[in-house]
């Protein structure tokens, strides 16, 4: 698909739809519309997950899924407050994004509700627990 | 005790660690296997068992993970021994130095002989660290 | 346990020796388990610490391997946010920066698989032909293996034209030998009987659970960053991605070899088109807030960068997700169903990019007892 028939698309289910480049496309959805967005691009062929990102804000957490879409690529943005840091996995959509999920809650401390396995990825087993490092608190 | 000196001398067995390295060194460290730089000839093999070993190689800047691991393998060489600081990073972390989970360098957790610094260092000057370590096994 | 292949590519980022825990009944694997974390070191996170000129480095040190493209993603990335076009010119460096990289890459993963399935012979013949890349980075770029040939906003150095002769020289003696090596991998019988049909990823599996690199193409999947989102010269060279259908251990050898030929032609045609000019243009000491992505087809597969810039001269956030992180989920499909005997070539065929000297532990289902056996007696069950 390329950059205009995916942001087509999303527009069903984002809002903000940017087109970036000859390839790229920004779009910011919310917690109530991130899953069906991600089914409908399964459902369109579009199965390979690149990664997810997460980046801490302050007060407001931002979750990047990042999919690639044969001839561009879609970044789907998610904001969710710190005092309610949850989210659903989206494992049973993107099998591939298993490792992806536990790094989020490792290192950010997001809970992935659902998913299968949420043991520690990255962090040695002496790591405390409650400690996050990409968080900015971690940096004090 | 003198024929052992010898033997040491001539065909120093060398056990390699990577301790969180970028694998720029790991791969010199290999390169000095093969044809072009050959250390076999100078007797020099490289094993997997700490317990064969009389030269640890050490490369990369020290992560918590693995550095009671490093310690162990430490512990399993026999006497005597020489550790080998491969590359700037068990040197001084390089381009590492204040994240979070690298805990080198390599002098804090054990005594060094000879100091190999580059990013990575060719292999010529990884052979000629373990050619100056090979002297202090007499000691 | 983690299986560690003896000095593989480097994970980018987070890669270490990983743990597996390999589940067996009698000789057959049933499950596997995985454990990273060894050469974590907090790379994400000292960048955002860092300005962007200083983080250019330390985002070529996540993989001393891949670390051409490594640095090339995170400058693509950069670039973006502060809406920045490099030269023509650096953008033709760039590509043969990458593609000698690539084939140095390789030839170090078929010296390693070689070693792996125990024809040492072999392993040391691709490893002395790969310095004749490595001579190729010392020349053009100063390093053998830091070769850092890109900088923000253009090129570090430029290609000088006395040198071009002897590239020119070296890529055509390492043609000669891939092409050589290609006919003895897909003839010699010793090759064929421990990769044929061994460690198989279907089409399906690799699909779903987004393997990249040369570990999905030999299944079938056409993904190639370079096609699919072109960066520095490559919308401008003509190149055929190598896809082979079997999905197996020798599918992923064939892939890797055809594919530095390919990368051969890719240099001859970026020193014929390389334009005359300037290598860099001026890279703002601050950035204004934005984000962007930056992706490129490291020797392993799709490599992406995010950056988010906020204003100053440190990045934000940058999230790097490396190739063979993308492809440690693949593994299990291709281990389970085999013997303990082809865990060193299955997880070598990943080109798993870290240096590790861990052993595996083996549960056997049945009993619940396990034993820890290192790497060389692995190897030699398999002799």
């Amino acid at each position: 698909m390329n950059v205009d028939e995916v942001a087509r698309l999303i527009k069903k289910y984002a809002d903000d739809v940017k087109i970036v480049g000859a390839r790229h496309v920004f779009a910011v959805t919310d917690k109530e519309r991130y899953i069906e967005a991600l089914t409908a691009l399964r459902d369109n062929d579009l199965k390979h997950l690149t990664t997810i990102t997460g980046v801490d804000r302050g007060d407001i957490v931002d979750v990047i899924y990042h999919i690639h879409c044969g001839e561009s690529l879609l970044n789907l943005k998610l904001s969710i407050p710190k005092t309610a840091l949850e989210i659903e996995t989206v494992t049973d959509i993107f099998p591939g994004a298993i490792l992806y999920e536990r790094e989020l809650m490792e290192m950010l401390g997001v809970q992935v509700k659902g998913h299968p396995d949420p043991r520690r990825l990255f962090l040695s087993d002496d790591w405390p627990a409650g400690k996050f490092p990409l968080r900015k608190e971690a940096k004090k | 005790m003198g024929l052992l000196n010898y033997f040491r001398r001539k065909s120093p067995w060398i056990l390699h660690y990577n301790a969180g390295a970028c694998n720029g060194c790991d791969i010199e460290v290999v390169a000095a296997l093969t044809p072009r730089y050959d250390v076999e000839r100078l007797g020099i093999v490289k094993k997997g068992s700490p317990r064969h070993a009389d030269v640890l190689l050490v490369t990369g800047a020290i992560t918590r993970q693995s550095k009671d691991r490093l310690l162990r393998i430490y512990e399993q060489i026999p006497e005597p021994k020489v550790v080998v600081a491969v590359g700037n990073c068990p040197i001084s972390n390089c381009v590492f130095n204040g994240c979070y989970n690298v805990v080198g360098p390599l002098d804090k957790h054990m005594p060094v002989d000879v100091y190999v610094p580059g990013c990575p260092p060719i292999p010529e000057a990884i052979i000629d660290g373990v050619l100056k370590a090979i002297p202090r096994l007499e000691k | 346990m983690t299986f560690i292949v003896p000095i593989g590519p480097q994970h980018p980022a987070l890669e270490e020796p990983a743990h597996f825990r390999i589940e067996v009944k009698g000789e057959e694997i049933v499950g596997v388990d995985l454990r990273l974390g060894y050469n974590h070191k907090g790379i994400e996170q000292a960048l955002s610490d860092r300005s962007y000129a200083h983080g250019l480095y330390l985002s070529a040190r996540v993989c001393g391997i891949c670390n051409s493209t490594h640095s090339l993603a995170f400058t693509r990335a950069v670039e973006s946010v502060a809406g920045i076009e490099c030269p023509d010119r650096a953008r033709y460096i760039r590509v043969i920066d990458a593609e000698l990289e690539r084939i140095h890459s390789h030839l170090l993963w078929a010296g390693i698989a070689a070693h792996e399935i125990g024809f040492t012979t072999l392993f040391m013949l691709f490893w002395r032909d790969r310095e004749l890349s490595l001579d190729m980075r010392e020349l053009l770029f100063g390093h053998r293996i830091y070769a850092s040939g890109t900088y923000l906003g253009g090129a570090r150095v430029d290609i000088k034209e006395k040198d071009i002769p002897q590239l020119i020289r070296t890529l055509a003696k390492l043609e000669k030998s891939v092409k050589h090596y290609i006919d003895v991998c897909t003839s010699d019988r010793t090759i064929i009987a421990r990769c044929s049909g061994v460690g198989v990823l279907k089409k399906k599996d690799a699909l779903e659970l987004c393997a990249v690199g040369p570990t999905a193409r030999a299944s079938g999947v056409d993904f190639d960053i370079r096609r699919d989102d072109p960066y520095a010269a490559y919308d401008e060279i003509s190149f055929d991605v190598i896809v082979e259908r079997d999905g197996d251990v020798l599918a992923k050898v064939v892939v890797r070899l055809r594919e530095i030929l390919e990368s051969i032609g890719i240099i001859r045609q970026a020193i014929d088109a390389m334009p005359k000019g300037a290598i860099r243009t001026k890279f703002p000491e601050n950035v204004p807030e934005n984000e962007a992505v930056g992706r490129t087809e490291a020797p392993r597969g799709e490599l992406m960068y995010y950056v988010r810039s906020n204003g100053t001269n440190k990045p934000e956030r940058v999230r790097i997700r490396t190739p063979s992180y993308a492809n440690w989920p693949s593994a299990k499909p291709m281990l389970v169903g085999g013997t303990i005997a082809e865990i060193p070539i299955v997880v070598a065929s990943i080109d798993p990019c870290y240096s590790c000297t861990d052993r595996v532990t083996i549960v056997d289902a049945e009993t619940g007892k396990f034993r820890i056996m290192t790497k060389e007696e692995l190897r030699r069950l398999r002799r």
